[in-house]
C-alpha cells in the first residue's frame, strides 16, 4: 500500500468519524469501527519467506570486492561465506533483489560510548548497534508475519533450535563457517565467552543479566556450533525473543579476551569495560557494516564487512550499501534532515508537526516519503493504585479509594471528549480515541476484546453522584465524602512532551466540567520521577504492541512494578481481582506453546483492561517511517518500532539505491583493516 | 602600586567567585532527580524490554564503577581536588571519556564563532552608528534603526528557526546540522575548498549573531556620536575651518567610540550566551547543543565543567574589561581604590 493512498484513507476513515462521533452517543461500550484504526491492514508473510539457510550455485559480491580478493588481500567471497549461508527471499522484498553500492545517511543524537558491547556499552543508538552487531535470534522484521505464526523470534546466527521434552533443555546450532570482520571464525568460544565471562560475571554490566533467562539457567557448550541451555523451570518460546537485539549478541570473544580481568590480572573490570573505545576502529565484528572511521562528536563511518555472512537468492552477498554514514548532531535534527533530504531514515512520531511533515514530504519534489505503519502513539492517564506508597495524607489515602473503584476510573473516561483532545495535539485527521490496552496495529490487539467509555458529561456526573462524591460546599469542585475535601487530583506531566501538556491543558478543562480540579505537576523525565509511586495521576506516552516487552510498565508482573501499583514500606501490595487474572493471563503467554491459546489470553488481557479502564487511554495516532526516495526495498508499512526499532525492522542489510541514484562513497574501494 | 593592589583584589574575588560557582554547578546538577546510571535504565529497558527491577544489580554494579555511589560531598571533593591537582574535570559517562577531551573539541569552535561575531558586530554596528548620526532623522537613519530594534527585540531562536526552515525545507540545504561537509570531516589540513565548505555551514550562525550583536552597538554609537557633535571642542573644529569628514573622522568618532571599546567586556558574554542559544537551535556542533544533551543525559561532569568554564570565561572577560578601564581611565581606577580602602 502507497503512503499517499494510506493517508487519503486515514482522512477518509476520520472524516467519516466526526459524521460518526455526533451520532455515536448510543454506542456504550464498543468503539466505533472507523474510529479505531482497527481498519488499516498490511501485507503479511509466512515466517519462511522471510529467508532461509541453503547452499547456493554460486556467489558474487561487490565488484570493488572482487578486485581486493584478486590483489590476494581477501580470499574468494566462497571461502568467506558459511557454507550455507541465510538466504533473504526475493518475495519479502519490496522492490526485489538490488544492486552494490551507494551510501546510506543516519543522522543521530547520540554518541558512541564504545564498541564493547558484551560489557554493556552502547554505539550511540539510532542503528550504529544493529550495524555492527548480530544476534543469536532476530525480533524485528517478525511485524512482516502473519499472527498465526507468531511464536518465539526469526533464526539468525542460531540458524535452529530444538526443545526438550519437558521444555527445561534448549539445543541451538549457529551457522557453520561464519566469520568475524577480520576472518576470524565465529563458534560456540563466542558464545561461552558472552555467557560465562559477561553474561554470568557478577562486575560486568552486560545487556543481558546475570537471572535474564530465569535465576539457575546453565549454558553448556557440545561442539563447535552447538550448544545447550537448561531451565529450571519449564519455559514457552517467548523467552527466545530475549537472545535477540541487544541482548543476546555475542561480542568477539578472541579480540576481548585478552583485555578481561579473568584471562589478563592486570586489567580492571573498568577497563574492560572500556576494552574498545570509541576512537578505535575498526572493532571486529559480525555485522553487515565495520566502523572505519570515528570523527569525535561529527561523524561514524562504516564500511561494508567483507565477511558478512548473508546473501539474497541469487547469490549477491549482502549488504547492498557500501558505505554508512551517521551524522552526531541531535536528535530533533534527525527528522528535519531526513524531511530536507540530508539524511535517508528518521521516525516522524510528534503528531503536533504532522501537518507540516506531510505537507512536506506530498509535494511532488520532496526527497522523502512518509511510510505510515502499524506502529501507533498512544497516550494514556495512569492513576496510583497503591493504596500506601507515596500517600501523603488522609485526602491521598482517599483519593487511592476511588482510583481502585471501576466506577469512578469509568467516570472519569467519560468525562473525556477524546475528539476534542486529539484535535487539541494536531488539527486534522491524525488523532483518533484511544481506550487502553494493546496498541492498534500490534498482532495481539483485538478490536472485539475492546471496551470503549465515550464521552458522556451527564453520565459522568451520575457515576461520581452514585459514589457519593458531591458538591457540598458549593464551589463548583465535587468533595469527597470522608476528608470533606475538594476532589483535586495532582497530575505529573513531562514538561518537554509537547504533546502531553496539551493533552493535560485540554483534561483540566474536560474534568474541571465533571467538577474534578486537575493539578499540574511539571517534572523533567516522567519515568524518573515515576519510577518511586509518588504521585496520584500523570499522563503518558507508552505503547504495547507485544505482551512480552516491556511488561512491568504495564502488568503487576514482579513486586517492583508498575509504578502505578507498588508495594507499600512492607512490601506487600492488594492487587486488584481484574490484575490477578491479567499477570494469570500473562503467564500463559509465557508458557503456552499454542500461538492460538496465547492470542486468546491476550484478547483476555484487553478486555480485562479495557473494561475496568485500567488506564484511561487518551488518544492515538499513526507513526510515519521517513524514508528517502532512492532507498529501495524499505517496505511500505515498517513500524517505527513495534518488535524492535525501525532500523531492525527495515532489514538494512537487504536495502539498495538504483545506481543512477546513489550517493558518492567517502571511502571508496576500501574495507577494514586490522 | 595602587594598581596592582587592585588587581590582586579583583583577582582573590574572583577566585572565591569560582568555588561558588563550582559548587552551585555541581548542585544544580544533583538537584534534577535522578542520575546517569537512571537514564542508562530507562535507556536499557527500552531497548531490551527489561524490567528495571532485572536491571538494578546492574545499575549497581556501573553505579561503583563511575563513584555514583559515594555522597555528593565526596564526588564534589574529589572533582574538584582532581581539577585543582591534575586539571582533571572527570569523566564523562555518555562518551566514555575525559570530559576536558569532549569539551575541548566544541569550547574553542563556541569561543572563536562568539569572538568573530563579535567583532564583526562591534565593526558593522559602529559603522552603521556613524552612518546613522550622520544622517539623523533621514532615510538611512530610520533603516538602520529599525534594523537595529528588530535585532534586539526578536528572539535568537526564532530567528535561528526560521533561518533553519528555509534552509532545510525550501532550500533543501546540504550544509545544516554541521560545521563541515562529510568529506571535508576527513580531512585533517586546510584547504581552500575546505575553508569555502566551512564558510556555507557557518554563515547562519554569524549571521543571526551579528545582527542581534551589533544593533546594540549600533544605538550606542549613534548616541555617543550625536552626543560628541554637539560638543564645545567640535563647535572649535568647526570654527577653525576644518572639513566635516576630518571633524567627524578625526576628533569625534575616536572619542564616540571609547565607551563603546569599555563595552566590550559584556558583549563577549552576551555573543557567547548567543551562539550557545542558536546553535542549539541549528544543531551545530559546538558547545550549545552539548549543555543541552549532557543535562538530558545527567552527564554531570560534562555539565558542571561547562557552567564552570563558561562561567570563567564571562568572569575573566569582565575582569579584564575593568583592568582596561582602571588603565585607560584614572577616574575608576581611584573611586576602585578609595572604594576599597
Amino acid at each position: 500500500m502507497s503512503s499517499t493512498n494510506l493517508v487519503s484513507k486515514i482522512c477518509l476513515a476520520a472524516g467519516v468519524s466526526l459524521c460518526a462521533v455526533m451520532a455515536s452517543s448510543a454506542l456504550a461500550d464498543k468503539m466505533p469501527v472507523e474510529q479505531s484504526m482497527s481498519t488499516l491492514e498490511y501485507e503479511l508473510l509466512s515466517r519462511g519467506d522471510l529467508w532461509t539457510y541453503k547452499k547456493l550455485d554460486g556467489y558474487s559480491e561487490a565488484p570493488f570486492l572482487n578486485d581486493l580478493v584478486k590483489a590476494g588481500k581477501l580470499p574468494p567471497v566462497e571461502e568467506r561465506l558459511p557454507a550455507e549461508p541465510l538466504v533473504m527471499k526475493t518475495m519479502a522484498m519490496s522492490d526485489g533483489i538490488g544492486v552494490y553500492g551507494g551510501v546510506f545517511r543516519h543522522v543521530i543524537g547520540g554518541r558512541p560510548e564504545g564498541w564493547n558491547w558484551l560489557a554493556g556499552q552502547h554505539q550511540g543508538w539510532g542503528g550504529i548497534n544493529m550495524a555492527i552487531q548480530e544476534c543469536l535470534v532476530r525480533n524485528g522484521p517478525l511485524w512482516q508475519v502473519k499472527a498465526e505464526e507468531q511464536s518465539g523470534p526469526l533464526p539468525n546466527l542460531a540458524k535452529s533450535w530444538e526443545w526438550s521434552e519437558d521444555k527445561t533443555e534448549l539445543t541451538m546450532h549457529l551457522v557453520e563457517g561464519v566469520k568475524w570482520s577480520d576472518g576470524d571464525p565465529f563458534d560456540t568460544e563466542d558464545i561461552r565467552f558472552w555467557w560465562e565471562d559477561n553474561v554470568q560475571d557478577e562486575n560486568v554490566a552486560s545487556r543481558l543479566p546475570k537471572g535474564g533467562l530465569g535465576d539457575g539457567t546453565t549454558l553448556e557448550v557440545i561442539d563447535a556450533y552447538t550448544f545447550k541451555f537448561t531451565f529450571t523451570k519449564p519455559q514457552g518460546p517467548e523467552i527466545l525473543k530475549s537472545l535477540a537485539y541487544i541482548q543476546g549478541c555475542p561480542g568477539p570473544a578472541h579480540a576481548l579476551k585478552a583485555k578481561h580481568p579473568k584471562y589478563n590480572k592486570d586489567a580492571s573490570y573498568e577497563e574492560y569495560r572500556n576494552a574498545m573505545p570509541a576512537d578505535a576502529v575498526p572493532p571486529v565484528v559480525l555485522g553487515g557494516w565495520v566502523p572505519v572511521r570515528h570523527k569525535a562528536d561529527e561523524l561514524v563511518i562504516l564500511r561494508r564487512n567483507p565477511y558478512y555472512w548473508k546473501t539474497d537468492e541469487a547469490g549477491n552477498q549482502l549488504p547492498y550499501i557500501n558505505e554508512m554514514h551517521f551524522k552526531l548532531t541531535t536528535w530533533s535534527d534527525r527528522t528535519t534532515q531526513a524531511v530536507a533530504g540530508t539524511a535517508d531514515f528518521s521516525n516522524m512520531e510528534n503528531p503536533g508537526n504532522y501537518v507540516e511533515g506531510l505537507k512536506q514530504t506530498l509535494s511532488a519534489d520532496a526527497p522523502v516519503k512518509a511510510n505510515f505503519g502499524p506502529r501507533v502513539l498512544s497516550w494514556r492517564l495512569e492513576l496510583n493504585f497503591s493504596e500506601t506508597n507515596g500517600v501523603q495524607d488522609e485526602v491521598d489515602a482517599e483519593l487511592r479509594k476511588f482510583f481502585r473503584q471501576k466506577d469512578f476510573r469509568v467516570a472519569l473516561s467519560h468525562a473525556l471528549d477524546r475528539q476534542a483532545i486529539g484535535q487539541s495535539v494536531a488539527r486534522g485527521p491524525f488523532m483518533y480515541p484511544y481506550s487502553g490496552g494493546f496498541s492498534n496495529g500490534s498482532p495481539y490487539y483485538d478490536y472485539d476484546s475492546t471496551v470503549y467509555y465515550p464521552y458522556d458529561l451527564a453520565k459522568a456526573n451520575a457515576m461520581l453522584d452514585a459514589l457519593g462524591i458531591k458538591d457540598t460546599d458549593g464551589n463548583g469542585i465535587r468533595n469527597m465524602p470522608g476528608s470533606g475535601a475538594d476532589l483535586e487530583i495532582d497530575m505529573t506531566t513531562d514538561r518537554r512532551q509537547v504533546t502531553d501538556k496539551k493533552q493535560a491543558d485540554a483534561i483540566i478543562l474536560m474534568l474541571a466540567e465533571a467538577g474534578v480540579r486537575v493539578l499540574i505537576r511539571n517534572v523533567d523525565t516522567i519515568d524518573t520521577a515515576s519510577k518511586n509511586g509518588d504521585f496520584n495521576m500523570l499522563i503518558r506516552r507508552k505503547e504495547w504492541a507485544l505482551p512480552t516487552r516491556e511488561t512491568c510498565f504495564h502488568l503487576p508482573i514482579a513486586n517492583s512494578c508498575p509504578d502505578r501499583h507498588l508495594p507499600g514500606s512492607d512490601g506487600t501490595r492488594n492487587l486488584m481481582d481484574f490484575e490477578v487474572e491479567m499477570v494469570d493471563a500473562y503467564n500463559t503467554i509465557l508458557s503456552s506453546w499454542d500461538a492460538v491459546e496465547a492470542a486468546e489470553a491476550a484478547k483476555t488481557i484487553q478486555r480485562l483492561w479495557t473494561e475496568n479502564a485500567y488506564t484511561i487511554g487518551t488518544v492515538q495516532a499513526p507513526a510515519a517511517l521517513l524514508v528517502n526516495k532512492r532507498i529501495k526495498n524499505a517496505h511500505p508499512g515498517t513500524p517505527v518500532n513495534m518488535f524492535e526499532w525501525a532500523e531492525d525492522g527495515v532489514v538494512r542489510e537487504r536495502l539498495w539505491t538504483p545506481k543512477d541514484q546513489q550517493l558518492k562513497e567517502l571511502l571508496p574501494g576500501t574495507i577494514a583493516e586490522y | 602600586m595602587g594598581l596592582l593592589r587592585f588587581l590582586a583584589q579583583r583577582a582573590a574575588a574572583t577566585l572565591v567567585l569560582l568555588i561558588g560557582i563550582s559548587i552551585v554547578s555541581f548542585a544544580i546538577i544533583q538537584a534534577v532527580p535522578g542520575d546517569y546510571v537512571d537514564m542508562w535504565m530507562s535507556t536499557t529497558a527500552a531497548q531490551t524490554g527489561q524490567s528495571r527491577a532485572v536491571l538494578e544489580p546492574q545499575a549497581e554494579i556501573l553505579r561503583a564503577q563511575l563513584g555514583l555511589d559515594q555522597p555528593v560531598v565526596v564526588q564534589y571533593w574529589r572533582w574538584i581536588v582532581g581539577i585543582v591537582s591534575a586539571g582533571n574535570f572527570g569523566d564523562s559517562f555518555f562518551f566514555s571519556k575525559p570530559v576536558t577531551e569532549v569539551i575541548g573539541l566544541r569550547l574553542p569552535r563556541t569561543l572563536a564563532l562568539a569572538f568573530t561575531a563579535m567583532v564583526l558586530a562591534q565593526f558593522i554596528g559602529g559603522a552603521l552608528g556613524v552612518y546613522a548620526a550622520m544622517n539623523q532623522y533621514k532615510l538611512g537613519d530610520t533603516i538602520s534603526t529599525i534594523v537595529a530594534f528588530l535585532g534586539i527585540v526578536i528572539p535568537k531562536f526564532v530567528v535561528s528557526l526560521i533561518i533553519l526552515y528555509y534552509l532545510a525545507f525550501v532550500w533543501h540545504s546540504p550544509y545544516i546540522g554541521a560545521l563541515q561537509s562529510p568529506e571535508y570531516l576527513l580531512q585533517d589540513h586546510w584547504s581552500l575548498d575546505k575553508l569555502w565548505d566551512f564558510l556555507k555551514h557557518v554563515w547562519p550562525i554569524l549571521l543571526i549573531s551579528i545582527w542581534a550583536g551589533q544593533a546594540y552597538t549600533l544605538r550606542m554609537m549613534r548616541g555617543n556620536l550625536l552626543d560628541v557633535m554637539k560638543s564645545q571642542y567640535i563647535e572649535t573644529a568647526r570654527a577653525k575651518g576644518l572639513s566635516r569628514r576630518r571633524i567627524i573622522m578625526v576628533h569625534a568618532i575616536p572619542n564616540a567610540l571609547h565607551p563603546v571599546i569599555m563595552n566590550i567586556g559584556s558583549r563577549f558574554e552576551y555573543m557567547i550566551k548567543g551562539e550557545i542559544e542558536i546553535a542549539i537551535v541549528l544543531g551545530v556542533p559546538t558547545i550549545g547543543p552539548l549543555i543541552l544533551s549532557s543535562v538530558a543525559e545527567r552527564d554531570m561532569y560534562v555539565v558542571a565543567a561547562i557552567f564552570m568554564l563558561v562561567a570563567t570565561i564571562m568572569v575573566v572577560g569582565n575582569l579584564v574589561a575593568d583592568l582596561l578601564l582602571a588603565v585607560v581611565d584614572p577616574r575608576v581606577r581611584q573611586a576602585a581604590m578609595e572604594g576599597n580602602t
